[in-house]
């Protein structure tokens, strides 16, 4: 729990954790079960917290927590209470303190920005010949995807994402850079809009000689981590409507240019890898991540299913270095990012849960593809936290196949004997071969065991099968080599490179 | 006349007043040979000589631990050799009319030297701190140096 908390912190997630305690009156006599102190629990992971203490201010705590929630940058929000609140009961509002009725808690108003601010951030716009906008958390949460898109077109701006979702700004437009990363390296302005969770200096890899500028809706953060050009503060959509009323129309061709080559340079890369990768599944009779990811962007993106159909939560540690690569956002919404700025080990089938639940009630923007099935990707680490939480997707009927990459190891298992660590090396690793799928059986779920490329397409095909028409979930249990994570496979494990595609904290 | 040496010094004091540079310094002011440093890219601090007399930058040690003749060494040469390449962007490709990059392996540690006219000087600076970037966030960014910058640069595994 105290980790998916840490997990929300860091990717700025407005979740309202709940959670009772023994009663005041029985305090200090460790009478029963579970005394605990919770709000220092989850210090430095939340927004806002209060133990609640007296019954009749409930409603209040209740507004406080959703004015929390509801505006500014968001992060967790933790309430605790005690046995005598939730035994409370009230018959009237006005037994409640301070009730007032729940159209004047809190506004609905969002900063605007200086007009002498956006002036020169068009001044600044209009001198770069690359300039690059990185759309980030904020803009996901002020549903600032059209106004991005309609400024970017605008005036000839290449648009990347750095968040814990994906696909705000499509991957398939001409002005897209994230899977260009040679075009993120050429970039001469930054517009880093709602990036909530700052990189520090080379954490992002755009070059020395670019300039900063920085709209954000809390001004106390704008300079923190990284110098800035030029700081707004506004909220990201009000921003987006600004400048694109300010900005004038414009083409930069060879910006157009560049950035297309960047795109055909990182998907030759990835066919380069591809191509490795089946050798290696050959060489070893396994299935090698690249060929996993590979097979899964075809499957999703360019046969029968249509492409911005199918949200993806995409996890996994070693696994997910390369199946990023191969991922598309052409939406909002489309890929979830769970390892976001935490890289919390183990989550990732539990927030395949919540991600399916919100497709299959068609949720925000999962509207249009409610009921669609989804998929999820994790390491046999991280299914060992939350493999139980298949006995919930069948339970519920959410329909989710979770590819869950087997290497028999922990990601960091080089860490053993590789850097001298000898003695410690049996930590790192599972038994072999593990048939996890036969867990997610066990629970009501379908089974599959990929072990060669020629076995993964057909197990995506019937595991869509199953979930689409039945809301059957799927574990796909591919079964590599820890090996690959060593020099004797390059590339090995991929760096990551953020912002874009590849992008795993950031 | 402006020296060399104000040249080279002010362009980089410029990154390290928008803040790109950390922690940096100079020493041996006033000598033919200006030695900086600065903190940017990774934990160990970046190491620039500049020779006025010989007009060149070298980029001292930037790689340690790789063996002459590796994968790593010849991956390495190649890749700036390839800086200009008409495959590379025109206003990132180095001009080899213009500044002539060597590699020096020594006690297997990779260093890079930038020659140059003296009416190039800023521009040398500028180049060399492009170089920088680009060795960190191409180089090894997209080769198979996980575990290189994981033993040698000390980077977290994750």
């Amino acid at each position: 729990m105290i980790m998916n908390i840490g997990a929300a912190n860091s990717a700025r997630t407005p979740l309202l954790v709940i959670a009772s305690n023994k009663t005041i009156g029985e305090d200090d006599t460790e009478h029963g079960i579970q005394t605990a102190y919770q709000q220092s629990q989850t210090d430095g992971l939340k927004k806002w917290g209060k133990r609640l203490i007296t019954p009749n201010r409930i409603y209040e705590y209740a507004a406080y927590a959703f004015r929390q929630l509801k505006t500014g940058v968001p992060k967790p929000v933790h309430l605790d209470f005690h046995g005598e609140i939730s035994r409370a009961r009230f018959e009237e509002p006005g037994e409640l303190q301070y009730y007032y009725d729940k159209t004047r808690y809190r506004t609905e108003s969002k900063a605007h920005p200086n007009p002498a601010d956006i002036t020169k951030a068009v001044e600044m716009i209009q001198r770069a010949e690359r300039p690059m906008i990185v759309a980030s958390t904020g803009v996901f949460y002020d549903k600032a995807w059209d106004p991005l898109l309609r400024v970017a077109e605008k005036n000839d701006i290449a648009v990347t994402e750095s968040a814990p979702m994906r696909g705000h700004f499509s991957d398939g437009h001409y002005l897209s850079a994230s899977t260009g990363l040679d075009a993120v390296r050429s970039a001469d302005l930054v517009v880093l809009i709602g990036q909530y969770c700052m990189p520090s200096i080379g954490e992002f890899a755009f070059g020395p000689d670019a300039k900063w500028i920085r709209i954000d809706p809390d001004a106390s953060d704008i300079g923190r981590n990284l110098p800035i050009d030029l700081g707004i503060v506004s909220s990201e959509k009000a921003a987006l409507e600004a400048l694109e009323d300010a900005l004038p129309s414009r083409t930069r061709q060879s910006w157009r240019d560049e950035l297309a080559a960047a795109r055909k340079a990182f998907d030759d890369q990835s066919e380069e890898y591809y191509n490795l990768g089946l050798k290696y599944s050959a060489d070893t009779d396994s299935i090698h991540p690249a060929v996993i990811g590979q097979h899964l962007h075809d499957f999703l993106y360019t046969g029968d299913i249509a492409p911005e159909q199918t949200t993806v939560v995409s996890g996994g540690y070693g696994i997910g270095r390369y199946t990023r690569r191969y991922l598309r956002g052409f939406r909002p919404g489309q890929i979830c990012n769970g390892a976001y700025q935490y890289g919390a080990i183990g989550p990732d089938i539990g927030y395949a849960v919540g991600v399916g639940a919100a497709v299959q009630n068609g949720v925000g923007p999962q509207a249009p593809y409610k009921g669609a099935p989804i998929f999820g990707i994790t390491g046999d680490a991280g299914a060992a936290y939350s493999i139980m939480e298949f006995e919930t997707l069948s339970k519920y009927r959410i329909p989710t196949i979770m590819i869950v990459y087997n290497n028999n190891a922990w990601g960091v298992w080089t860490s053993g004997a590789g850097r001298g660590a000898v003695r410690a090396q049996h930590m790192y690793l599972f038994q072999e071969n593990l048939r996890y799928e036969k867990i997610a059986e066990a629970l009501g779920c379908n089974g599959e065991y990929v072990t060669s490329p020629d076995q993964m397409t057909p197990a995506l095909d019937r595991a869509y099968k199953l979930a689409s028409d039945e809301g059957i979930s799927t574990l796909i249990n591919c079964q590599g080599k820890k090996e690959f994570w060593t020099n004797q496979y390059p590339p090995s494990m991929p760096r990551h490179f953020a912002p874009g595609a590849l992008a795993y904290y950031k | 006349m402006i020296e060399i040496s104000d040249l080279v010094r002010s362009e980089l004091q410029t990154y390290a007043s928008r803040g790109i540079f950390q922690n940096f310094s100079v020493s041996n002011s006033g000598s033919k040979n200006l030695k900086f440093k600065f903190n940017w890219l990774s934990k160990k601090p970046f190491s620039l000589r500049l020779n006025t007399e010989k007009c060149q930058i070298e980029l001292q040690d930037v790689l340690p631990a790789v063996h002459f003749r590796s994968d790593m060494d010849k991956a390495f040469r190649e890749f700036l050799g390839s800086r200009s390449a008409l495959s590379v962007p025109s206003h990132r490709r180095l001009d080899e009319n213009r500044f002539a990059i060597h590699v020096k392996n020594r006690h297997q540690n990779l260093s890079v030297i930038v020659n140059f006219s003296k009416e190039d000087a800023t521009k040398a600076a500028k180049i060399s701190i492009n170089l920088l970037h680009e060795i960190f966030n191409n180089f090894l960014a997209e080769g198979p140096y996980q575990n290189y910058m994981v033993e040698v640069f000390n980077e977290p595994e994750e």
